[in-house]
């Protein structure tokens, strides 16, 4: 068979053969770039303090040392580490319910209403969007602070609720995907502007949602330097805690001793607990993303 | 304004936008403004008592305690000690490895005009140096009137150096990091070696290593604290401070010049390490292989009697005294050590000496519990017995600790930049490219007096 019909390959070019060469080096370079960091913390997190820095960066550990770390992690000052990612939940699920209450609603009208300054709020949203969130920290604060929610669980999700680029992402959306004649269809049928909303535009815009939904949740599970400001201590969401626990690592701080010195792998297994509702988020709402980020590629 | 926007609807909202508006940003410089002067408009006028004006005194006040980890235990040994002062204890990263934590916040603080804590413990021994400066100064004086004398003078003489600004004591330090010289009773033994007592022979000693035991070593390089433990123990000139502005730095005198070539020599002669002591490489190398390394005293614990580092066996390892240059008296260098502060801005100054008295001389937690030297001269002697009791130590441990505790230099300031930061970018790659640490000199110079600058000093 081979012989009568040889395959497609075969039939390559030397340049052919040599640019899909360069294309796999490319992918095979980038792979190892990105993957080999995340493929050492997965090993590290199952070594021992000593076999981290006696055995080879790759030499598998055991689970025996993995369940010795996730006992030394859950042993730091009580089990706090789960009281991090609690915060780290809590907060970044009511800032989320906050979001997409403004957000996709914001989206929409910005769309397919018609009102005055719309396009000047349109332009401030993507100003808004390019600013860092960093050098909105110090003016928060402020705010905050000036009407006393410094500390309390607010201080972490109000800021957090106010997410431009949810609102551009739903605009872009509605602008591409839903058509208009749609929409009127049902104002003919008797609709109003909010059952428009509710029964027909947001039945559509579930993959916008999921996605504007994803990106605020990503956001505020990672954001650090506002909630280092604002609730210290055992109120800290997680990203504020790995920094205790890194301040810990007697690597890092000479002074951290006793049952309060924190090992490496210990802080690996950590890191990897930080990122796994990331991950199992992203993993079961993987279709909708997808869905939400071709949407409006084709218009037709 | 109604001829721009004829809507009716839209005057209401609008308004209502304008005035939120007004009263955030009234809010915000209302917070500002008070900033200013927090102290002066709470002030009960007693500022000639404590050196300060403490606001407005409440005994029942909850004091906030700001600690990293470690020191945690400081603070719960506190409330069982005393369950009848309120305390809040919140745990930070302590401001370890330079994060600067402690001033971010309290700049925070500050710009709000509330929500200090009432102490803090920080991890860097330089803290007093912005805390004790502008009008918005955090740390309260100590020693005027605040914490009585005698209790202050049980410290190890020396020991408030790091928290003494232009005079005045601003914190209490917790711990104490002299450098000793760490060496290995049993090589030593086996290869017939003698200690040395100052840097020459300590030069000639590591010489002789590397040409009759290769792969054997005589101390590192490679931290970002060497200077500390090398040019501080050495008598450099290159990080002094003078009252609260003034800063000078000397690589070209004759100590840094004999210190660095001392080094060079020992790096050529295979007998100093360029790896960091916490570097995998290091323990992968070295285990084993340590005859002396001049270090800290918290090498003790992190390196020595660490099954995840050196773990040396019970027994061989000792700590001998400080090195000096051969007709001079030895001095030791200094490796960090832990501070407290107390806020002027305290509501409940009487509950926050309570808690600074306890915490850094109680000996139920500084003897029982803590892992470091107390600074308190007498939590330190009885913690010093207990470590030399233990019997993991060669040669006579608590003595040679204690008389290291107190020859900590004083001509090494504490200045309001970090020296291991200037080390590590200026020295640490050129040492790791072969370049000689002598060559190297000119080039650390220039970075130490730019990064002075760079932090509002007057550089001689």
């Amino acid at each position: 068979m081979s012989a009568t019909s040889p395959r497609r390959s075969y039939q390559l070019t030397p340049g052919a053969w040599l640019g899909r060469a360069a294309t796999v080096l490319v992918l095979v370079f980038f792979v190892v770039f990105f993957a080999l960091p995340i493929v050492w913390l997965l090993i590290a997190s199952g070594k021992t303090p000593h076999q981290l820095v006696s055995t080879g960066a790759f030499t598998p550990g055991s689970l025996g040392a993995l369940s010795a770390n996730w006992g030394a992690l859950v042993h730091f000052q009580n089990g706090i580490v789960f009281q991090w990612l609690g915060n780290s939940a809590f907060y970044a699920v009511a800032a989320l319910a906050i979001t997409l209450l403004t957000t996709i609603p914001a989206g929409y009208a910005l769309a397919l209403g018609d009102f005055r300054g719309r396009k000047a709020l349109l332009t401030t949203t993507l100003v808004v969007m390019l600013i860092p969130s960093t050098a909105l920290v110090l003016p928060v604060f402020l705010e905050l602070s000036a009407v006393s929610l410094v500390g309390k669980p607010a201080a972490a999700i109000l800021p957090f609720s106010f997410f431009p680029f949810g609102v551009y992402l739903t605009y872009i959306y509605f602008s591409t995907s839903v058509p208009r004649d749609l929409l009127d269809a049902a104002r003919i049928d008797g609709c109003g502007e909010l059952a428009v909303f509710g029964r027909v535009a947001m039945p559509l815009a579930r993959p916008v949602v999921a996605l504007v939904g994803f990106f605020s949740f990503v956001a505020n599970w990672n954001n650090f330097f506002l909630p280092f400001l604002t609730v210290p201590g055992a109120r800290s969401p997680i990203q504020v805690g790995l920094t205790n626990l890194l301040a810990s690592v007697p690597a890092f701080n000479f002074t951290a001793t006793g049952d309060a010195a924190v090992e490496l792998p210990t802080l690996a297994v950590a890191t990897l607990l930080s990122v796994t509702p990331v991950l199992l988020i992203f993993l079961f709402s993987q279709r909708f993303l997808v869905a939400g980020l071709t949407a409006g590629g084709t218009k037709e | 304004m109604t001829t721009e926007h004829p809507r009716g609807a839209a005057t209401p909202l609008r308004h209502l936008v304008v005035a939120a508006t007004a009263a955030v940003t009234l809010l915000a410089l209302a917070a500002c403004g008070s900033s200013t002067s927090p102290s002066a408009s709470k002030s009960d006028g007693s500022t000639s008592a404590f050196g300060f004006a403490p606001v407005k005194q409440d005994s029942s006040a909850a004091i906030t305690v700001w600690v990293d980890a470690t020191r945690e235990a400081a603070a719960k040994q506190f409330q069982t000690a005393h369950p009848e002062v309120p305390i809040k204890v919140e745990t930070y990263d302590g401001g370890a490895d330079g994060s600067g934590s402690f001033q971010t916040k309290v700049e925070a603080f500050n710009q709000a005009g509330s929500g200090w804590p009432d102490v803090v413990f920080s991890t860097q021994n330089n803290e007093a140096a912005w805390a004790s400066q502008g009008k918005d100064a955090f740390a309260a004086p100590l020693d005027k009137g605040y914490l009585d004398k005698s209790f202050l003078d049980g410290f190890t003489p020396g020991a408030l150096a790091p928290v003494t600004v232009d005079g005045t004591v601003y914190g209490l330090r917790n711990d104490l990091a002299p450098t000793v010289t760490w060496y290995d009773t049993a090589l030593m033994k086996q290869f017939g070696y003698t200690v040395p007592t100052t840097w020459e022979a300590y030069q000639a000693l590591g010489e002789k290593v590397g040409k009759e035991h290769p792969g054997y070593i005589v101390g590192t390089v490679g931290d970002s604290f060497a200077p500390e433990i090398y040019f501080w123990g050495a008598k450099a000139p290159v990080n002094v401070v003078k009252g609260t502005d003034q800063f000078s730095a000397n690589t070209s005198d004759a100590s840094s010049v004999k210190m660095a070539t001392l080094v060079d020599d020992l790096l050529k002669s295979g007998s100093m390490a360029k790896e960091s002591v916490f570097s995998p490489e290091f323990v992968q190398k070295y285990t084993g292989k340590v005859l002396m390394m001049p270090g800290p005293v918290w090498y003790s614990g992190a390196l020595f009697n660490n099954p995840s580092s050196l773990k040396s066996a019970p027994g061989t390892i000792a700590a001998g005294l400080p090195l000096g240059w051969d007709g001079q008296q030895a001095v030791a260098g200094n490796v960090g050590g832990g501070t407290w502060y107390v806020s002027r801005h305290s509501a409940n100054l009487e509950a926050a000496k309570k808690f600074m008295e306890f915490v850094t001389s109680d000996p139920s937690y500084q003897v029982d519990l803590a892992q470091g030297l107390p600074a308190y001269k007498d939590a330190g002697d009885k913690w010093l017995a207990k470590q030399a009791a233990s019997g993991f130590f060669a040669g006579d441990f608590a003595k040679n600790v204690s008389a290291a505790a107190s020859e900590v230099w004083d001509g090494w300031g504490y200045p309001r930049f970090s020296q291991e930061a200037v080390w590590a970018k200026t020295v640490t790659p050129a040492l790791s490219a072969g370049k000689s640490l002598v060559d190297t000199l000119p080039e650390w110079d220039k970075a130490i007096k730019n990064q002075a600058q760079a932090n509002g000093y007057k550089v001689k």
